[in-house]
């Protein structure tokens, strides 16, 4: 990331920590759509990924004034937060779930295929349900969400070693999953 | 940088990042790519792993278009002149702990200035001061009142 786009970052930041509204739009309108995404793939849910959408921005409009300049995108730093909100779903859904429920999807919630057009999509979308919670957010971070294999590992606590280790995994299943016999 | 590639170390970072070099790590990325265009294992490895991405690329979402509406509404509920000056006395950076120290002791400032400098007492109570102006204290009270005769209570 080169300097000139970290400073711009940083001044914007600054500008939301003082109340500065267009700045916050410029931001949102910016990273709004992606993040949004990240909780639909993350959740399969589309009410649950908007009102984790809807957190992250209030929390960009409140906990602002936290953010350390230098240290990360906006991009990585709002991809984290989204992270940790379905992380505490996904834990509080566990919780709620019968003990008796084996089956259960490993997210905890309904999956909501309204969302899923196509049959293509939806067996990718109950492919990706199937695997562990880190290896399908490893998964979607750096397939889908196109962040790098460094950011993917800070916004996941591991050594990019252990992302690696995760994504091959995670990769290896789906391929079992959709490909079939096609090794 | 172009660091020394082989058949375990292609086939552990193509299965970690599937088929496209913009996904490769930088570091990484021009070993993979010459491995791949020399060496057949390496071709019929990332054939693979481009079938994979093909199908991961179809997973696609749309985002729910009255998302952005919602949240700038929460966003101006949040500021009212009340919010505004609640989030200026009460704000969530510790660095600015001063201001709510500051509100709570203006008024103790402002009661001390205004109690050194103002009088209270209507004129009819004059009679209650003393020489300079202040109260004739409890003890004046008994020292007065020693001194008084019955004659004086009739």
């Amino acid at each position: 990331m080169d300097d000139t786009k970290d400073a711009n970052e940083d001044a914007l930041m600054q500008h939301i920590a003082e109340g500065d509204q267009p700045s916050y739009r410029q931001v949102m309108n910016a990273q709004l759509p992606s993040i949004n995404r990240f909780a639909l793939r993350l959740t399969g849910n589309r009410s649950d990924a908007d009102d984790i959408t809807q957190e992250v921005f209030i929390r960009l409009w409140s906990h602002a004034h936290t953010w350390r300049p230098g240290q990360a995108r906006i991009s990585t730093w709002l991809h984290r937060i989204a992270n940790n909100l379905c992380v505490d779903l996904f834990r509080k859904n566990r919780r709620l779930q019968p003990l008796e429920d084996p089956e259960a999807e490993p997210g905890g919630s309904e999956p909501d295929y309204e969302h899923a057009g196509t049959v293509a999509t939806r067996r990718i979308d109950l492919a990706l349900a199937s695997l562990p919670e880190r290896q399908r957010t490893a998964i979607i971070m750096c397939h889908h969400q196109g962040l790098s294999n460094r950011e993917a590992a800070n916004i996941l606590d591991v050594s990019v070693d252990a992302l690696e280790s995760l994504l091959s995994r995670g990769r290896r299943t789906l391929r079992q999953k959709l490909m079939g016999g096609r090794q | 940088m172009n660091t020394e590639m082989n058949i375990e170390k292609f086939r552990h970072l193509i299965d970690a990042y599937g088929a496209e070099p913009e996904r490769w790590p930088v570091e990484h990325r021009a070993g993979l790519l010459e491995f791949a265009r020399v060496d057949d294992a390496g071709a019929e490895i990332l054939t693979r792993a481009r079938q994979l991405d093909q199908l991961l690329d179809d997973y696609s979402v749309s985002t729910s278009p009255d998302l952005p509406a919602r949240i700038l509404h929460q966003i101006s509920g949040r500021t009212t002149i009340f919010d505004r000056m609640f989030d200026w006395l009460m704000p969530s950076n510790p660095a600015l702990v001063w201001r709510p120290v500051l509100a709570s002791a203006l008024p103790l400032v402002v009661g001390l200035v205004f109690g050194a400098n103002v009088s209270l007492l209507p004129d009819q109570f004059a009679d209650l001061l003393d020489g300079n102006g202040d109260l004739y204290t409890a003890d004046d009270e008994i020292y007065l009142i020693a001194l008084a005769t019955d004659d004086d209570y009739e």
